[in-house]
């Protein structure tokens, strides 16, 4: 199977599963619908399609979205002020989240406001992420070649037979944290919230 | 029977409390108006590595387990029934009053601690599937595991303790569960059922599988390295709730009794509403509009004006959406005396007790009203521009409190508000009609069925159902999930056809689901839709399953987390957890057949979840009739469903060897003043005409069906719907039939005497030949460990 052909594949099982989640017809879901505004979500509905996901897709995914952790590290009055984001806050989507379109970053975007924004590619984003580091994690111990176990929720290396945990969907979204900390050139002050 | 407008008052003349601040009222009154916190790490299962292991956690050391040698050790029930004696003990009873005019009425939830059966997870485990054999030898072993999870019998149980035989009843509403019970224990006093009741909740859903579940949910307040100021209700930084486990009860009285017998009154419980937001499964409406409608209820109910109300405690979790919705609907309710009326949340001292938070609130409230001491909302320190009112905070304040509110609300959308005024000697009555009449009373008081709807074993609607019962066909096979030894399954049944709301068709159970379905056949069988102006001063009553949890999901989590075929905390936590549904918390609702209903059919009048086993849905039916009667309501959806086939259910049968045959499904009745029926030319198939209750261990069956005879004033029953035989010495009973659904459609629990109540109104209506054939009177009558309930349905007849 080519990279190619084996993206197309997942792509296709992904917006299935979205549909399936939310009770649309196929063709209802496109990468561009907005998750909440559009296709009808519920909160509700982005855990059951996480779980989906980790499911189908043997993954983990970040189970808080970007605005918490944001100001997990940034402490809140840096990313929310009286229920609108700060300037530090929208620069942050625009890095973090490329598919929501910059003209809907405005100055009095509120954080429901925000949540319209996410879309079924913000969710492919993240997806194709993790499959793609799982698919390019390494074995720790032979450097050989890794792939799901067999009944587990883990990675087994094809050489040594030695195990390793999925990439983490929360250490990438604080990862992409640290990157848009040095890029903007700021000092995260993590507050004492969540570990 | 004591008619609308003319109802006794309730008072309140003894209390008892369970929490992490205290095993006692003074103590944890006194921590809570000092402001002190009871939250901290969770001990009662390894929490080291969870994302969330904090809560406010009770000191089981403190409870008295000296009267709970006899009882299963959960640690719910052995809170409730600590509170329950100190409140009997604070209201120095002395057993003034007869036992028969007594009940207890509780709000709980008994969600099967999962722990329990973690060492044996290798031997309950096979195949990536639980081993029923096995399971069910671990559990004649160990009995006491089952116990945990029958909550459905803890009333009944402490009633029994406490020497109570009056009508015994636990109540879900999900967090409004304890305010729901006491409503409902006010309602029974007030209209003349019963003297005295101790009504309250206990919960505890601190175990490591419904913290999972919480936290899976991200409802929990993250702050776990500063528990102490993690509950911070009203705060701008506030992140989630801090799950609590607990128990309160309050002794409610007839202020006549409590008068001949010369008691402290702490107050008068002057009035209760409940709602349904009938919005979405867990988010709260955005408007509070559910909140406002309990509280404006419980106003008109109590017949004080908003500007009366002197304190407001609030259901206040400390979740971002709860809290400024209630903001919202407070102001909505209160209009500018909100500026000026204090609003504090206890949660932020004792964290949510869930089914028992809307206990313990009350009890707060009763004594802020009694003490003139407000208590503080602590952790107060940034202010919310969308939480402007006065919150009592971090200190507690002295006020001159005549009149406050105590909220709840429940995920699902069930609400409930109730009113405490103080007591004062000598106070002088308000003449009921000063604010306006509850109703026009005299009207009518009459009850009658306009719709029935049934998914059962035997048929998929009403007429498929009683057609083929009548034709004695059955559908009963052989057992093949290998649980019970033969089995009736409801077939050919698509409920995705049937259900419009989308998060409905994801959640609600297989049971749940069928109670939704059968809710719309009977809506439409009456002529009635949704939205439309008929259905808006409808009520709710349902009687629910106790347990309706798919085991199932907890298979992949719990076999990641095992090591060597021993279970493993630590891998639970980091890998367990997040392979188990995060809906699951939310999909086993025992609350959830009602919330379905009143989500898809926007109903959002009074209603109650009676969770009592087998007994519930007559229960349920006997309650809608009251708030007609009452001038509550104008109609209600009433009724019940359940489903055997879970293991944990099959489990408890099975050790108990009670039935050959299990079942499912659900009836729905809908009930309507009989003036609002023949002004909308409904056709009528019976009138319910009485109903009766008892928790007389030895004789419940008996003393139910002798009040529910008297009340409808029955000289002879021609036919008894139901399973038990009849008992002797009731003139009433000796010529009658006796007609049973089970040997048909197998032991279908709370469904059971919901399909009973089925035949009853469609035997009145000769439904059979069109309704031109025999009418008969009938009795419809359940019976589950020692509790019983039961009705006098007959044939409908126009006034002269």
């Amino acid at each position: 199977l080519t990279k190619q052909s084996q993206e197309a594949t997942e792509r296709k099982i992904f917006l299935g599963i979205v549909a399936r989640a939310l009770d649309r017809k196929r063709e209802e879901v496109r990468m561009s619908s907005r998750l909440f505004s559009e296709l009808g979500s519920e909160s509700l509905d982005l855990l059951d399609l996480a779980f989906s996901l980790e499911m189908e897709f043997r993954i983990s995914m970040p189970r808080t979205d970007l605005l918490v952790r944001a100001y997990e590290f940034f402490g809140e009055e840096a990313v929310i002020q009286d229920g609108v984001i700060t300037e530090l806050g929208l620069r942050l989507i625009g890095k973090l989240m490329p598919e929501v379109d910059r003209a809907d970053l405005g100055p009095s975007l509120t954080v429901i406001g925000f949540r319209d924004l996410i879309r079924v590619d913000s969710l492919y984003r993240v997806v194709r992420r993790l499959l793609d580091a799982k698919r390019a994690t390494a074995c720790l111990h032979c450097g050989g070649k890794m792939v799901d176990a067999a009944d587990e929720p883990e990675l087994v290396c094809t050489v040594c037979g030695k195990t390793a945990p999925l990439p983490s969907g929360e250490a990438l979204l604080a990862s992409d944290l640290e990157e848009a900390v040095k890029e903007f050139g700021i000092s995260p002050q993590r507050n004492d919230r969540g570990r | 029977m004591i008619v609308a407008g003319d109802r006794r008052r309730v008072v309140i003349t003894g209390m008892g409390a369970v929490t992490s601040l205290g095993v006692s009222v003074p103590e944890v009154w006194n921590a809570v108006i000092e402001g002190r916190s009871g939250i901290g790490y969770i001990r009662q299962f390894d929490s080291r590595a969870f994302p969330v292991p904090i809560g406010s956690e009770v000191d089981l050391a403190k409870v008295g387990l000296a009267d709970c040698n006899d009882l299963p050790p959960g640690r719910t029930i052995r809170f409730g029934l600590h509170a329950a004696l100190e409140a009997q003990r604070d209201a120095a009873l002395n057993g003034a009053i007869e036992p028969a005019r007594c009940g207890v009425i509780s709000g709980s939830s008994a969600f099967p601690v999962i722990e329990d059966r973690l060492d044996s997870l290798g031997v309950l485990m096979s195949g990536g599937q639980w081993d029923f054999p096995a399971y069910l030898d671990y559990c004649r072993r160990r009995p006491e595991t089952l116990a945990q999870s029958d909550a459905a019998s803890i009333s009944g149980k402490i009633a029994r303790k406490l020497g109570f035989s009056g009508a015994s009843t636990t109540v879900q509403a999900a967090c409004a569960s304890a305010t729901q019970a006491i409503g409902l224990a006010f309602k029974k006093i007030a209209n003349g059922e019963l003297d005295l009741a101790i009504a309250g909740g206990a919960d505890s859903m601190l175990s490591m599988m419904c913290v999972a579940g919480f936290t899976l949910l991200g409802a929990l307040s993250r702050r776990w390295t500063s528990p102490a100021q993690a509950s911070r209700p009203f705060d701008r930084t506030r992140d989630g709730f801090v799950a609590g486990e607990g128990a309160a009860m309050l002794v409610l009285e007839d202020l006549e009794s409590a008068r001949r017998r010369g008691a402290r009154i702490y107050a008068e419980l002057a009035g209760y509403g409940s709602s349904g937001d009938a919005y979405r499964f867990t988010d709260g409406h955005p408007e509070g509009l559910g909140i406002a409608m309990s509280m404006q209820r419980a106003l008109e109910d109590s017949n004080l004006r908003p500007d009366e109300i002197a304190y407001i405690n609030a259901h206040g979790t400390s979740t971002p959406i709860n809290d400024r919705c209630e903001t919202r609907a407070i102001r909505q309710v209160f209009g500018r005396h909100a500026d000026r009326l204090p609003v504090s949340s206890v949660k932020s001292e004792l964290g949510h007790l869930l089914c028992a938070a809307g206990a313990i609130e009350l009890v707060i409230t009763v004594l802020a009203v009694h003490s003139g001491v407000l208590p503080p909302t602590i952790n107060l320190s940034h202010p919310d521009p969308d939480c402007d009112l006065d919150y009592v905070p971090n200190s507690r304040r002295n006020a001159d409190v005549p009149a406050a509110i105590s909220n709840s609300c429940g995920f699902g959308g069930q609400n409930g508000s109730l009113v405490i005024r103080r007591w004062e000697a000598g106070p002088k009555p308000k003449p009921r009609s000063s604010v306006k009449p509850r109703s026009s009373a005299g009207s009518s008081e009459r009850v009658v069925v306009t719709g029935v709807g049934v998914i059962s074993p035997l048929g998929t609607t009403a007429r498929k159902h009683y057609l083929r019962f009548l034709a004695g066909g059955s559908a009963t096979k052989p057992g093949t999930s290998g649980q019970y030894p033969e089995e009736a399954h409801v077939s050919a049944f698509d409920r995705r056809r049937h259900i419009s709301n989308r998060m409905l068709r994801k959640i609600l159970t297989r049971a749940s689901g069928f109670a939704t379905v059968a809710a719309g056949q009977a809506l439409r069988d009456s002529g009635l839709r949704k939205g439309q102006d008929g259905l808006a001063g409808f009520g709710l009553h349902i009687g629910s399953p106790g347990l309706d949890q798919d085991f199932d999901v907890f298979l992949n989590g719990l076999r990641v987390s095992t090591r060597d075929g021993a279970f493993d905390a630590s891998l639970f936590a980091r890998r367990g957890m997040a392979m188990i549904d995060p809906l699951f918390l939310v999909k086993s609702l025992p609350n959830s057949g009602l919330c379905g209903i009143s989500i898809e059919f926007g109903i959002t009048g009074p209603n109650i979840n009676v969770m009592n086993g087998s007994i519930s849905a007559l229960q349920a039916i006997a309650a809608a009739c009251a708030d007609i009667r009452r001038g509550e309501i104008t109609g209600a959806l009433a009724g019940g469903y359940d489903s055997l086939f879970q293991l944990e259910v099959a489990a408890a049968h099975a050790v108990a060897g009670r039935i050959k045959t299990a079942g499912e499904g659900a009836a729905v009745l809908v009930l309507e003043r009989e003036d609002r029926a023949i002004a909308r030319q409904a056709r009528i198939y019976a009138e319910i005409v009485g109903d009766g209750e008892s928790c007389d261990a030895d004789r419940s069956l008996q003393t139910a069906a002798m009040s529910a005879i008297e009340r409808g004033r029955f000289s002879n029953v021609d036919i008894v719907f139901g399973d038990s035989g009849v008992p002797t010495g009731i003139a009433a009973l000796e010529n009658c039939r006796v007609a049973s659904v089970t040997p048909v459609a197998g032991c279908c629990g709370v469904a059971g005497a919901a399909f009973s109540a089925v035949h009853a109104c469609l035997a009145s209506y000769g439904y059979a030949c069109g309704g031109k054939g025999k009418r008969e009177r009938s009795l419809v009558w359940s019976e589950e460990a020692g509790r019983s309930a039961a009705l006098a349905v007959q044939p409908w007849e126009a006034r002269g």
